[in-house]
């Protein structure tokens, strides 16, 4: 012990006291109060962890205080918590203060349930009972200072209020001497033999500066770090009693938790009233229709109805803006400059630089809304709801658990969704994932599917995206259903999701999301999709310097009886062929091929001069049903480890294209 | 529904008391996703002791906290926006292992 002898109240002079809590509970601020100026900060010995150390005089006492890191609990799994125990084991500081924050006391009462357990007198700082008296919870410290059997101060250390109180109670302690018994939990009743007869075996072993107690626990909880410890300390015989013993009670860390829980239930029963039933949160009132069964999918279905409407609303005048002047005004001025050059010169820049990749880009302003609405979601917290929700939907198919984590990540792209699936354990689950997540609609089919639409259905482009992008999802549901049941059983284990906190959006983090989206489209606009653009021009230009008489046209007519099925000529069974190597090919194909830099006009305005309602659903519908790009098709190569399956998987989307567009042509021609 | 429900403690208090940690896994052996705060008011704790329960049965090899995303998850090796993950507000999420299922099949 650091304190001098102890006779009466003013015998001691110095005195240390460490500051222990889990982060963000208001321990740094009780230390800054304390310490003012005289504090030093710097790194604990060989560790990145920050050591804050100060003093202060109380009552004629100089205390050296030390701020622990902030941590949960006190096992060897960080830096933090092992920094943490290491010092109040081997420093033995006078008092050890733990804070806590009053408004997630059972929680932070966990990591006293750790605290008790070593050499150190315990004073409990009971901070933010003002936020624990706003979110409805009654505390009474004095009852919870009797159940525990020390002291228990409330406080609001922000406002200062409770602080010298705390100090109060440590100085009496450090001035009356340890006299603590507190109450400290136990084992599960059924593990205390077993940890008996762990205590006897190894207590003799035990290096001087450790409690024999808390050495049998970390022993059962199997803390690596304290089996390192004893290995090198009992000798050889006792070591395989003791692994032996560990062995045949390896759910020892469950008894020993549930001890700690128990005796939480205990301490909290009188002292802690919750909040009553009528006392409901924000983010619980939001919740409980955001993530209802069904009133869930129909916010959902509201919410992305209004992302499409919006990015509409506000993102197709811009995009016809910049179709029909900006790039109205580039190739007419490309066409003035290269007007003395050779024809294939300004047909390439032309035709096939500008109507493909130009026109892609185009849709600029339509991805900056779509991207900026999706990120707002993210940011207030609604995103973790829909996944949750689609959950329970695809639950209700016969889709199960683990499989839609994966799935989820299919919506930003489907290559870490088929990657994603290696959390599956189970093989037949896994394959089922994998042969699913091509059907998830990613950002860039999304994207394509935004900017079609228009072209077909100017009268409520809203409707038929919504309703696009739900196709493919109910076939997933559907097609998941089925195949569960006839050929792949997944396992049945479910997950356990946190849903974050509801909260007022960032500008910047939404700005942040935005730019990093559409820098990544830049990107492959600028790269896969500019050679892709030039490689359709010269298939569609090459021999003749005719599209009608061209290779492309030779190949796309080939198809044609299929496309004709679905209503679709040549260039639409090309532009969706296309899309295999990346989702916007198809836009940049159909500008290339209805020569959209030559007209200077928008896409959607050739499209809709050229083509009927029903062919523009049956290409939307195939487009959406479609093989994935190739990457995704590589990413279910390497994770089913053969070609068969990614070959399956190709002709069961081609199949399921064809089919689809086949239907909705005819439909189309039956009812638009 | 009935194969939702938990072997041990179905009510509240009843689940604190018995054993909240074999509470919790009959829960996740269950074939629905639940939330922290669904599963809280089941149990009878607060959220905030629930996922730290789940911390215990992960570090007991029990349930397996997924990578949702971000630049060290698998699933998101590869991918152009991968440094956009830490602003994502996803939650955690926890899932059973092998051992886990085990011990949730033996209660």
């Amino acid at each position: 012990m650091n304190a001098t002898a102890v006779t009466a109240d003013t015998a001691v002079r110095t005195a240390t006291i460490a500051l222990v809590g889990q982060p963000n509970v208001g321990k740094s601020t009780v230390f800054n109060m304390l310490t003012g100026l005289n504090q030093h900060v710097g790194n604990w010995p060989g560790k990145t962890v920050e050591r804050r150390t100060g003093t202060f005089e109380h009552r004629g006492v100089r205390v050296d205080i030390i701020d622990l890191p902030g941590t949960y609990c006190l096992t060897a799994a960080s830096p933090e918590e092992r920094i943490t125990r290491d010092y109040i084991i081997q420093n033995r500081p006078d008092v050890v203060i733990a804070v806590l924050n009053a408004s997630s006391l059972e929680r932070n009462l966990y990591l006293v349930t750790e605290l008790l357990a070593l050499p150190a007198p315990l004073v409990i700082g009971l901070n933010m009972v003002d936020v624990a008296r706003d979110e409805g919870f009654e505390i009474e410290p004095r009852v919870l200072s009797a159940a525990i059997g020390v002291p228990v101060i409330a406080m609001t250390a922000s406002r200062g209020q409770g602080v010298r109180e705390l100090i109060d109670a440590a100085v009496d302690i450090v001035q009356q001497g340890p006299s603590q018994e507190p109450s400290r939990p136990e084992i599960r009743e059924d593990h205390r033999e077993v940890m008996a007869q762990l205590l006897d075996l190894v207590g003799p072993y035990v290096p001087a500066a450790y409690p024999p107690d808390w050495i049998t626990l970390k022993l059962l909880e199997g803390d690596e770090e304290i089996t390192t410890l004893m290995r090198a300390a009992l000798p050889a015989e006792v070591q395989t009693q003791v692994q032996a013993l560990l062995r045949r009670h390896e759910d020892a860390l469950i008894a020993v938790a549930t001890g700690r829980y128990d005796w939480i239930r205990r301490m909290t029963r009188a002292a802690l009233k919750r909040p009553r039933a009528g006392h409901i949160t924000l983010t619980l009132r939001l919740d409980s229709v955001a993530t209802h069964p069904f009133g869930g999918l129909v916010v959902l279905a509201v919410v992305l109805a209004l992302v499409f409407g919006l990015t509409y609303t506000v993102g197709a005048p811009l995009q016809g803006w910049l179709a029909d002047r900006l790039l109205g005004t580039i190739a007419a001025w490309a066409g003035r400059l290269l007007a003395g050059g050779p024809s294939w010169l300004s047909g390439l820049v032309i035709d096939g630089i500008l109507g493909g990749v130009g026109t892609v880009l185009t849709f600029l302003p339509i991805l900056v809304i779509f991207f900026a609405a999706m990120g707002f979601l993210e940011d207030v917290g609604y995103m973790a709801r829909a996944a949750y929700v689609m959950d329970r939907f695809m639950h209700a198919l016969g889709l199960h658990g683990k499989s839609f984590i994966p799935l989820f990540l299919g919506f930003g792209c489907n290559v870490p969704a088929i990657m994603g699936t290696r959390m599956i354990e189970s093989a037949r689950g896994r394959l089922l994932t994998i042969m699913l997540a091509p059907l998830v609609p990613c950002t860039a089919r999304l994207a394509v599917l935004t900017v079609l639409a228009p072209a077909f259905f100017p009268e409520d482009p809203t409707l038929a995206t919504w309703l696009l992008t739900g196709l493919p999802l109910v076939v997933l549901a559907l097609g998941g259903a089925l195949v569960s049941r006839v050929a792949i059983r997944p396992d049945d284990a479910a997950f356990i999701m946190e849903l974050p906190l509801y909260h007022v959006p960032n500008a910047r983090t939404i700005a942040i999301l935005v730019w990093v989206r559409i820098l990544a489209f830049l990107k492959k606009a600028g790269t896969i999709i500019l050679v892709f653009s030039v490689f359709v021009w010269l298939l569609a230009t090459l021999p003749h310097g005719d599209i009608e008489t061209s290779y492309l046209a030779a190949a796309g007519r080939f198809l044609a009886p299929a496309g004709s099925l679905m209503g679709l000529d040549w260039r639409l069974v090309v532009a969706l062929l296309a899309s295999f190597i990346a989702k916007e090919n198809s836009v940049a194909t159909l500008g290339v091929l209805y020569g959209v830099g030559e007209n200077t006009g928008a896409l959607v305005d050739v499209l809709r001069a050229n083509l009927s309602a029903a062919s523009g659903l049956a290409f939307l519908v195939a487009q959406m049903l479609f093989i994935p790009c190739v990457a995704a098709v590589a990413a279910v190569r390497q994770e089913t480890g053969s070609w068969r399956w990614a070959l399956i998987n190709v002709a069961a989307l081609a199949v399921l294209a064809f089919v689809g567009g086949v239907v909705a042509y005819r439909l189309a021609l039956l009812f638009l | 529904m009935a194969d939702d429900q938990p072997k041990v403690g179905s009510s509240p208090g009843e689940a604190w008391a018995n054993d909240p940690l074999r509470a919790l896994l009959a829960h996740l052996a269950g074939p629905r996703a639940r939330t922290l705060t669904e599963l809280a008011r089941t149990i009878g704790a607060e959220a905030g002791l629930v996922e730290q329960m789940l911390d215990v049965l992960a570090r007991g090899g029990y349930v397996r906290e997924i990578e949702l995303c971000g630049a060290n998850a698998r699933a998101c090796a590869g991918c152009s926006q991968a440094s956009l993950c830490h602003l994502m507000r996803h939650g955690r999420v926890w899932t059973l292992t092998s051992k886990g299922s085990r011990a949730a099949a033996a209660d």
